[in-house]
């Protein structure tokens, strides 16, 4: 009697155990990986998916895109961020990746500026500081004030636009501001200015450059054309389940591709994104 | 008929039995077969979802594929110079293309699920953009001879859509992919279960069947089992009262007849301890008068002894009286004078007359006892008879119902034939003591009839002595009458000797009859002990078909 109510106890342990480890996996999620997405949208998109289902989701963007796959494998995390597509030995990981939205980087100037297009060259000119005058390129005898916000691990995104356009190269002589508001804000009150941020954060008193012939609308950041831009992957261990599942629809719904909006271009096509004031909207993109 | 009866309810009942677990198994297969066959169709289902997620990944492959051939006809587009002949190729672009789009619209019609369909349509959006530029700038290009700026296009830009083009079917592909790997470990996981479920219901119906055969089997080894070990328990000795097997079957008919067998073997041992019990009480008495009869066959001996010694003395003293008569008749012939003498000695013979009857009577009087005694061995002797017909009737009844027990009843069977034969024995016996009794009794009774008669001689003689005594009175004038009454008186005297030894005789005959007769009784005494031997095995027999049945032992008796 007393060894099968021990018996018992100790299944009814295992059971009160597993379903507890289950239900904590099912229930609360991990995000770790880009910082391109873990410092924005997925903060943002976190917060609306517990304020929608109740479930915490705890987002940690310590790894970067490479220590998103190997997080997932040993199970520190349930989501997995990179900005980038998956590269094929990750692939090999049995890894659930899905397109969330792209991120491109817009080359802003003020909506004085005549100049629309450049090429990639161009930019990486203008950015390196061997070109100092807009007339180079075609605009106003001026000279090019270039606005950075600081390089260091917390702006991803000069990181990544110093990577990609200038291929890790440093920045030319440029003015510095501490944050991506008042580099815009400098910019909207200079007329000779430039810089680069996020397409989402564009104002009406700036304009995108559009670079080897492609503005960065919604089209073309999708379709890859425009050069600046990345596909932002969420990724799981697995074909998710439950809460994980329910996180990935959330994402791809309208809901919440409409705060990846705030920040990226989505991946699904939103009704609303046409009447957004988007960067590229008013553009003839497509000669 | 009503065992028939009873037998064809049984079969029936039993055949209800199997029927209702046959129903039941049937009706557990047809439930298990409609899980299966749900299971099946889940399988089913399964492997329709493998086969349109394959179906998918088929088509965005073919996309995938489709669009290195648009590059490759635009390639080579570039490098044709024949007007001919780049109209062909591109008519055959125009296909490609279009099949591009098509291929786009039945995909995205097959796959349903959301985060399959998001990287489809972003190849599709990549698609279009893709192909407005081929359409209206890279063509056109190439058909102005402009090859730079088709070259520049196909590498820069439209290279870069080409890419993200297949990185976005790529997401979908991959997550086709897991779903089929998925679908595959289900359907895998349900097949297995399938045939879990199959193996579990046919181990049931097999166990039911199984558990069904058991216990109809149970049924009828059971109480088999049961009657087979009161069987042996009565074999032991002991004696169950009765067995409680079977209901309203054959097994149960089969059981009450036990039952009665048993409850008539009780009866038999009963009604047997009660004829035993007769038969000690008879076996005593028997015992105790043949004793009797021993005792007074001695006494009868030795009376006859008295009887012939008192005869012989009788004879001397007729042989006596014959002589003093003739002295008498001699003196009166002789001389008158004598004749106060001759009535002193006619007076002696008177005395010797009387005494003479007195011993005849006694005599007389011992014949009757004996002649009763005679009467009471052959009352004994009917009793033994009769006891002995009992006994005979009772073992001819244990040897009929142990032969109705069968094989057990052996052993009672043939104690019950030895108790038939000693019991025909005894009547034998008692048969040949009645007729040596009668024997008797006819010798006795004629004794009986010679005493008489010698008393009554002897009365006679001594009314004689008295006529004689009194003609004494005038002797001298009836000398001549003396003497003739002298020699009526010997020749009276000399029919007595005659009657005396006669009597003699017979009493001789007498004792050789109670001789036999005592000899009989010893032989029937012993053939009472040797009864009362087989009474003991009898008993024993009985102890142990009775069990608990006690009695107490006639041996010795």
């Amino acid at each position: 009697m007393l060894r099968r109510s021990r018996r018992l106890s100790v299944l009814g342990a295992f059971v009160l155990c597993v379903s507890a480890c289950a239900e904590s996996s099912q229930t609360s999620l991990r995000y770790e990986g880009s910082s391109t997405l873990g410092a924005a949208a997925m903060p943002a998109l976190a917060r609306a998916f517990e304020a929608k289902t109740g479930r915490p989701v705890f987002v940690s963007e310590s790894g970067g895109s490479s220590g998103a796959v190997p997080a997932l494998v040993a199970q520190n995390a349930t989501l997995g961020g990179l900005s980038r597509s998956l590269s094929e030995r990750e692939r090999q990981h049995k890894i659930y990746s899905q397109i969330i939205g792209y991120d491109a980087i817009a080359v802003l100037v003020h909506s004085s500026n005549p100049v629309w297009a450049l090429s990639h060259k161009q930019v990486e000119s203008i950015f390196s500081g061997r070109v100092t005058n807009w007339r180079e390129l075609g605009g106003r005898d001026e000279a090019i004030e270039l606005v950075v916000e600081p390089v260091d691990g917390a702006h991803a995104t000069a990181n990544v636009f110093q990577q990609v356009v200038l291929g890790g190269a440093p920045f030319g002589p440029h003015v510095r501001r501490e944050n991506k508001h008042h580099v815009l804000e400098y910019v909207a009150t200079h007329p000779a200015a430039v810089t680069f941020a996020p397409l989402g954060l564009s104002r009406s008193e700036l304009h995108p450059i559009a670079v080897d012939g492609m503005a960065p609308s919604h089209d073309n950041v999708v379709s890859g054309a425009y050069p600046l831009s990345r596909s932002l992957v969420l990724a799981a261990n697995g074909l998710p389940r439950g809460t994980l599942r329910a996180f990935f629809d959330f994402v791809l719904s309208d809901e919440g591709q409409d705060i990846v909006a705030r920040w990226h271009a989505p991946v699904v096509e939103l009704v609303a994104a046409e009447a957004r004031p988007s960067v590229g909207a008013s553009l003839q993109v497509d000669r | 008929m009503r065992l028939q009866a009873v037998v064809v309810s049984g079969v029936r009942r039993r055949l209800l039995f199997l029927g209702g677990l046959v129903v039941a198994a049937f009706m557990l297969s047809a439930a298990a077969s409609y899980v299966l066959l749900t299971e099946v169709q889940i399988g089913g289902a399964a492997y329709d979802f493998v086969h349109e997620k394959n179906a998918g990944m088929r088509r965005l492959r073919e996309l995938e594929s489709e669009l290195q051939r648009v590059r490759l006809i635009v390639a080579s587009m570039i490098s044709e110079r024949d007007a001919a002949r780049l109209r062909l190729i591109e008519a055959e672009l125009d296909r490609a293309l279009y099949r591009v789009s098509l291929g786009f619209r039945q995909t995205l019609a097959d796959v349903a699920e959301l985060d399959e369909r998001v990287g489809i349509r972003a190849a599709q959006r990549t698609w279009e953009a893709f192909e407005r530029t081929m359409k209206r700038q890279v063509v056109p290009a190439v058909l102005a001879g402009d090859t730079a700026s088709a070259h520049a296009l196909l590498s820069g830009v439209q290279q870069r859509r080409a890419e993200r083009f297949t990185e976005q079917l790529d997401t979908s592909l991959g997550v086709l992919a897991m779903r089929v790997a998925d679908g595959e470990s289900k359907a895998v996981a349900l097949a297995a279960r399938t045939w879990g479920i199959a193996l579990v219901t046919w181990l049931v119906v097999a166990g039911l069947l199984l558990a069904a055969l058991l216990a109809v089997g149970k049924s009828i080894t059971g109480p088999l089992a049961t009657l087979t070990q009161a069987a042996e328990r009565i074999a032991r000795g002991e004696r169950p009262k009765r067995v409680d097997a079977g209901g309203q079957d054959e097994v149960g008919a089969l059981s009450s007849a036990f039952n009665e067998m048993l409850a008539l073997l009780g009866e038999t041992s009963q009604r047997a301890r009660r004829s035993d019990a007769l038969l000690e009480t008879a076996l005593r008495s028997l015992t105790k008068e043949s004793e009797e009869v021993r005792d007074s066959a001695r006494e009868q001996t030795a009376s006859l002894a008295s009887i012939s010694s008192d005869l012989g003395r009788i004879s001397v003293g007729a042989t006596e009286v014959v002589r003093s008569t003739s002295r008498g008749s001699d003196a009166a012939r002789q001389a008158a004078a004598a004749s106060a003498r001759g009535a002193q000695t006619v007076l002696e013979a008177g005395e010797e007359f009387a005494r003479l009857k007195n011993a005849v009577e006694q005599t007389a009087g011992r014949v009757r006892e004996l002649l009763e005694d005679a009467h009471q061995v052959n009352g004994f002797a009917d009793l033994i008879a009769e006891i002995a017909n009992e006994t005979h009737l009772l073992a001819l009844n244990a040897g009929l119902e142990a032969a109705r027990a069968g094989p057990h009843g052996k052993g009672f069977a043939l104690i019950a034939q030895r108790v038939r034969e000693l019991a025909r024995a005894a009547s034998a016996e008692a048969f040949r003591v009645r007729a040596v009794v009668t024997r008797t009794r006819d010798s006795v009774a004629a004794v009986d009839a010679a005493t008489r008669e010698a008393a009554d001689v002897a009365g006679k003689g001594a009314e004689a002595a008295d006529r004689l005594n009194a003609s004494f009175v005038g002797i001298q004038e009836s000398v001549n009458q003396a003497e003739q009454a002298a020699s009526e008186v010997e020749k009276v005297v000399q029919a007595q000797v005659e009657s005396l030894r006669r009597s003699t005789e017979l009493a001789r005959d007498t004792d050789r009859a109670v001789t036999s007769n005592a000899q009989a009784v010893e032989r029937m005494a012993a053939q009472v002990k040797h009864l009362g031997e087989v009474a003991d095995d009898l008993r024993a027999l009985l102890d142990r078909l009775g069990g608990s049945a006690g009695g107490r032992s006639v041996s010795g008796a």
